[in-house]
C-alpha cells in the first residue's frame, strides 16, 4: 500500500515535469533573445529570426488593434513581458502544454505572458495575439471585462494574419462556425451568464465558439465596433454588464440574438467577413532588433514572472521555481539591490524568512531610497507577519507598513505600493484606512487580487452589496485561478454567491 | 511517408455546369472526390490568353483561419506557375479587390439576373487591361479517409501519424492499437484545395477547376493506448512545394496546362 502510494506520488512528480523543486539547470537557460515592440519585450528560447518575425508581426499587430478599436497606446503604460517558450520542460514549469498554449497574467506591476513556441509559425503566432489581446483589452481597466467579451474579442484578433501587403483580422474559424452553426451554441443568456456556465469540455468550447461569433458580428461594422466600444465605456464608469448591455446596444437581447443568428448563417455560407487594412495605410510603430539576453538577464525575468504567480495564489512549485530563477540569476552578476529585494520576496514566500530578511537588509543597505526596493522590503514584512503566529505579527505589519509608506513617499502613483499598504492596514485591523488604501491602488491600476482584496474587506464590513458587485464579475472569470476560487468561497461563506444556472 | 501519387484528372469536359459556382459550392460541402472541371467551348489551352489578371486568394469567399497561412505561399506558387506558362501576369491588390466585389455583389443583387463575378471581371475589364481574368479560392474540405488514405481534387494522400504506439501490437493485446500500428484510421479528416475560375474581360465564364493540396490535419495517436486519436492541426501542409505545385497544375490542367507536359 505504501508502496503504490510511492509509486502514485513519483508518477504525478514526473507527470508535473516541474515538480518541487525544479531543478533547472542553468544551461537550459542560454540561448535566449529578446526584442522590444513598444511597451511590450518579448523574450524566448526560439531562434532569433523567429523572434524577430514575430516582434514585427506584433508591430502590425498593434497598429491594426489600434485601428479597429480606436484606441491608440496611452502615454504611460505598464510594462507588458512576455516569453515565448519552446524548451518542453521550462514550458510545463509555467504550465504550458498538456491542452495550454498560453495565457496572461495582469498585475498592479505589470502583464506577463507565457507562450508556447510551436513549430506551427502561425499557431503560435495566433496564440500571442490570443493573449496580447486580453493584456490590451485591460489597459485603462478598473473593472473585469464580461468573459463573453474577454474572449471572445480576444478570439477575434488571434486570427490576425498578413498577406499581399495587407493584414486581415476575422478570418472565420471553420470549427467556430460549425460549432456555433450545427452543434450546441449558447443563447445570449446563458452567454452572458458566463463561464460557471461551463460544466465540460463542450461547454467551454461552446462558450469560445459564441463569444467568439458574437464579437467577430460585432467587431465587422462600424456600428457594431462603437457599441463594442460603448459597452467596455460603461462598464469603465462603474456600470454592471447588464445596464452597459442595454445602453449600449440598444436594443433586446433576442433582437441581438437573431442578428447574430443571421451573422452565422452568413458565415457558413462562406460569405467574407473580414477586416483588411493595406499594410501602408497603418500606423506603425517599428519593432527593435532583437539582441540576445544574457543567461543571468533570462533567469531573473523568468523568475519575476514565477514570483507574480508565487504571490497570486501560487503553488509551493511556483515559490520555489522563482527561488531557483533568482538564485541562478545572482549567483552569476554582482549584486543588485533590486535583483536582492526580489530574491528575498521569493525566500519569503518560500518559507525561509531569515534568509529573506538578510537579503532585504543588504538591499535596503544598498539603496534605501529606491521605491522598489522599499516596496519589496513591505512585501517581505507582510509574508513575515503573515507567517507569524497571532500575537508576534504587530512588529512585522508596523515594518511593513512602514516600508509601505516610505515607498509612497518616493513614488506616490505606485499601485502596487498602495495595495500592500491596504492588505497591512486591514490585518492590523483599521478598515477604514485599509479600504482607503485599496481605492486609491484601484484610481491607480486593476487587478482582480484588488478587486478581491476590497470584496474582502467589504463583506467583513457588512457591506454584502458592494462585496457581491466586486467579487461576482471574479467568479465568473473563466480563468481566474485561485482568486476565481476565493471569490466563490468568500460569496458562498456569506450567502450570496446565486444558484448554477443550466444549460436549456 | 506522403503518397504523392496521383490521379490523373479527367481531361474531357463535363457537362456544362451553371454559371453559379456549382464547383465551389459543392467543394464546399465536400462531395468532390475527383478532379472536376468546366470549359466553355473553344476555350480548351486559353487560346490567345497573353496578358492574365491574377486575383488575390478568396476575394469572393471566406478564407477559414484554419489554412489562413496557405494564403501566400499558394499565392506565389501561382503567380510562379502561371508566367512559367509565359504568361504577362497583373496582379490586383486585396484591398481593391475586395472593393470590387462589394460593388459586383450589390450590383448582381438588384439585377438578378447574373451572377456576382460576371459582373466582377466586367466591371474590371472595363478599367484594366488584361486577356483573361483567374480568380483563385483556397478551400477546406473533409475528406473521407480509410487505411489512412483520402482521395480528392485528382490527389490521393496519407494522413500523417504522428506519436504512433511504440509498444509491440502483439503486446498491447487491444485490437485498436493493433489496427493503427498495421496503418489504418478511418474517418473524416480536414484538407485543402485550390479553386480556380477564370473569365474573360467581358465578364463571360469559360473555366472552373480544382485542384487538392494536402490533409491539414496529422492524427495524433499519443492517446492510442486508451483507444483514441486526435486529429490536430498540421503545420507544413503548405510547406511543400511540390504539393503546391501539383495542386496548382492540377487546377489548372485544361485550360493552362503545363509546358511540361
Amino acid at each position: 500500500m505504501r508502496f503504490a502510494a510511492l509509486v502514485v506520488a513519483a508518477l504525478q512528480l514526473a507527470l508535473q515535469g516541474c515538480a518541487p523543486p525544479p531543478t533547472i539547470p542553468r544551461s537550459r537557460l542560454d540561448g535566449w533573445s529578446i526584442a522590444d515592440v513598444g511597451h511590450v519585450r518579448l523574450l524566448g528560447d526560439i531562434p532569433h529570426t523567429e523572434i524577430q518575425r514575430l516582434a514585427d508581426d506584433l508591430a502590425l499587430f498593434d497598429a491594426t488593434f489600434a485601428r479597429i478599436t480606436g484606441r491608440s497606446h496611452p502615454a504611460q503604460e505598464v510594462p507588458v513581458t512576455v516569453f515565448l517558450i519552446r524548451d518542453p520542460e521550462l514550458a510545463r514549469c509555467f504550465d504550458l502544454g498538456q491542452g495550454v498554449a498560453g495565457w496572461a497574467h495582469i498585475t498592479l506591476d505589470g502583464a506577463f505572458s507565457a507562450i508556447l513556441a510551436r513549430p506551427d509559425y502561425a499557431a503560435t503566432r495566433s496564440t500571442l495575439f490570443h493573449e496580447y489581446t486580453h493584456v490590451l483589452l485591460r489597459r485603462g481597466r478598473r473593472a473585469p471585462l464580461p468573459p463573453w467579451y474577454d474572449e471572445g474579442v480576444a478570439s477575434f484578433f488571434g486570427t490576425w494574419y498578413a498577406r499581399d501587403s495587407v493584414v486581415v483580422v476575422g478570418a472565420p474559424s471553420d470549427a467556430a462556425v460549425t460549432r456555433v452553426r450545427s452543434l450546441s451554441p449558447l443563447s445570449l443568456d446563458e452567454l452572458f451568464q458566463g463561464f460557471r456556465l461551463a460544466r465540460n469540455g463542450q461547454d467551454i468550447a461552446d462558450f469560445y465558439a459564441t463569444s467568439w461569433a458574437l464579437s467577430h458580428y460585432l467587431l465587422l461594422t462600424p456600428r457594431g465596433r462603437s457599441e463594442m466600444t460603448r459597452f467596455v465605456d460603461e462598464l469603465s464608469r462603474g456600470n454592471q454588464p447588464e445596464q452597459a448591455l442595454r445602453v449600449a446596444f440598444g436594443r433586446s437581447r433576442s433582437e441581438l440574438e437573431s442578428e447574430l443568428n443571421q451573422h452565422v448563417a452568413h458565415l457558413a455560407r462562406r460569405v467574407v467577413s473580414e477586416v483588411v487594412f493595406e499594410i501602408d495605410a497603418l500606423d506603425i510603430y517599428p519593432a527593435g532588433r532583437v539582441a540576445p539576453l544574457p543567461t543571468v538577464d533570462a533567469a531573473r525575468e523568468l523568475g519575476r514572472m514565477a514570483l507574480q504567480r508565487a504571490r497570486a495564489g501560487g503553488d509551493a512549485r511556483d515559490r520555489a521555481l522563482a527561488k531557483r530563477l533568482f538564485e541562478i540569476s545572482a549567483s552569476q552578476q554582482p549584486p543588485s539591490a533590486r535583483l536582492e529585494a526580489e530574491f528575498s520576496q521569493a525566500l519569503a514566500l518560500s518559507g525561509r524568512m531569515q534568509e529573506a530578511m538578510a537579503k532585504i537588509r543588504e538591499a535596503l543597505a544598498r539603496a534605501p531610497n529606491d521605491p522598489q526596493v522599499q516596496l519589496g522590503a513591505g512585501r517581505v514584512e507582510l509574508a513575515r507577519a503573515e507567517a507569524a503566529e497571532s500575537g508576534k505579527a504587530a512588529s512585522a505589519l508596523d515594518a511593513a507598513e512602514a516600508h509601505y509608506r516610505k515607498s509612497l513617499a518616493l513614488d506616490p502613483g505606485s499601485a502596487s505600493a498602495w495595495f500592500g499598504l491596504g492588505r497591512v492596514l486591514r490585518q492590523a485591523a483599521r478598515p477604514d484606512e485599509a479600504r482607503s488604501a485599496l481605492q486609491n491602488s484601484r484610481h491607480l491600476g486593476w487587478s482582480s487580487r484588488l478587486d478581491l482584496a476590497i470584496g474582502e474587506l467589504e463583506l467583513e464590513s457588512g457591506r454584502s452589496d458592494e462585496a457581491f458587485e466586486l467579487l461576482w464579475p471574479l467568479v465568473q472569470y473563466p480563468h481566474g485561478g485561485h482568486v476565481r476560487d476565493e471569490a466563490s468561497r468568500l460569496l458562498e461563506e456569506a450567502g450570496l454567491l446565486p444558484e448554477t444556472p443550466t444549460r436549456r | 511517408m506522403e503518397d504523392r501519387s496521383r490521379h490523373r484528372p479527367r481531361r474531357t469536359p463535363v457537362a456544362r455546369l451553371p454559371l453559379c459556382s456549382a464547383l465551389l459550392l459543392a467543394a464546399l460541402a465536400g462531395c468532390i472526390q475527383q478532379p472536376k472541371y468546366w470549359v466553355a467551348a473553344g476555350h480548351e489551352r486559353a487560346p490567345g490568353v497573353h496578358r492574365l489578371l491574377l486575383c488575390p486568394l478568396n476575394v469572393a469567399v471566406s478564407l477559414p483561419a484554419e489554412i489562413a497561412s496557405g494564403a501566400e505561399p499558394v499565392h506565389s506558387e501561382l503567380a510562379d506557375y502561371l508566367e512559367a506558362q509565359g504568361l504577362q501576369v497583373e496582379h490586383l491588390s486585396l484591398v481593391d479587390a475586395r472593393a470590387q466585389w462589394r460593388e459586383a455583389s450589390a450590383e448582381a443583387r438588384g439585377t438578378d439576373s447574373e451572377d456576382a463575378a460576371a459582373i466582377f471581371a466586367r466591371d474590371l475589364g472595363e478599367s484594366l487591361e488584361f486577356d483573361a481574368m483567374l480568380m483563385p479560392s483556397l478551400i477546406y474540405l473533409s475528406v473521407r479517409v480509410t487505411d489512412n488514405s483520402g482521395t480528392w481534387d485528382g490527389v490521393r494522400r496519407r494522413v500523417k501519424m504522428v506519436n504512433l504506439p511504440i509498444r509491440d501490437p502483439g503486446v498491447s493485446g487491444d485490437t485498436f492499437t493493433k489496427g493503427i500500428a498495421a496503418g489504418g484510421i478511418a474517418g473524416s479528416v480536414m484538407a485543402s484545395s485550390l479553386h480556380v475560375a477564370a473569365f474573360l474581360p467581358d465578364g463571360q465564364r469559360v473555366f472552373e477547376g480544382q485542384g487538392g493540396f494536402d490533409f491539414t490535419q496529422v492524427a495524433d495517436l499519443s492517446g492510442a493506448y486508451g483507444m483514441r486519436f486526435e486529429l490536430r492541426r498540421r503545420s507544413n501542409t503548405f510547406k511543400n512545394p511540390d504539393v503546391l505545385k501539383e495542386g496548382v497544375q492540377i487546377a489548372l490542367e485544361p485550360y493552362l496546362p503545363s509546358r511540361d507536359h
